[in-house]
């Protein structure tokens, strides 16, 4: 999953009107969820990617 | 010394040359995965065009991995849940899923067209580099007469 990945998603999903069915892949399967938890787990996922590029940063160092 | 000199430019030309070659085919590659991409896309477009023509109540048969199936009902065709990437599937209408998809075949046709035009260029490095061997293999030879 690249950041440009996670940004395009969250650009989508604001884009879409409030009654449509959101699914969330964890694993093989794909859960429903409400925008705000697909939004919520997004920027999770975004946030985990930057830690992720600053330690690979520091250990670089 | 000057001799020596000949036979690095040689090694180096041919060292430049192996590189071009390795890029071609790492662009060949990756144009056969954008291939199958739009070819797979292209037959889901032809597949929910004609899930909606078959149209709601028709029997269908979902696979239950390699050899086994399990018959199931078309709800709403107009319906189409799409992977937008990240994860996250959303529930679109078709000629909202029909769209995105098209979308997305458009901008790997156009990646495609930039690899195709990385290609062109590297085979015409890889023609100069081969004259330039050629030429300096001819010089050498020249020398090594006299």
């Amino acid at each position: 999953m690249t950041k440009e990945e996670i940004t395009q998603a969250l650009k989508f999903l604001e884009s879409l009107p409030e009654d449509r069915k959101l699914y969330y892949r964890f694993g093989r399967l794909l859960v429903e969820v409400k925008k705000e938890e697909a939004e919520s787990l997004l920027k999770e996922a975004l946030s985990s990617l930057e830690k992720e590029k600053n330690n690979q940063g520091g250990h670089a160092e | 010394m000057a001799e020596k000199k000949e036979t690095v430019s040689m090694e180096e030309l041919n060292r430049e040359l192996r590189g071009y070659i390795a890029q071609i085919e790492a662009l060949r590659a990756e144009i056969a995965v954008i291939n199958e991409t739009i070819t797979e896309y292209r037959t889901i477009i032809k597949t929910l065009n004609t899930l909606k023509e078959l149209g709601k109540g028709k029997n269908i048969l979902i696979p239950v991995g390699s050899i086994a199936a399990i018959e199931a009902k078309i709800e709403n065709p107009d319906k189409v849940v799409l992977d937008i990437g990240a994860g996250l599937s959303a529930e679109l209408k078709l000629e909202e899923a029909l769209g995105q998809i098209a979308t997305q075949i458009a901008t790997l046709e156009a990646l495609r067209r930039t690899l195709e035009q990385a290609i062109v260029e590297a085979y015409e490095k890889t023609e100069e580099l081969l004259e330039k061997t050629r030429a300096l293999g001819q010089e050498e030879g020249k020398k090594s007469k006299k």
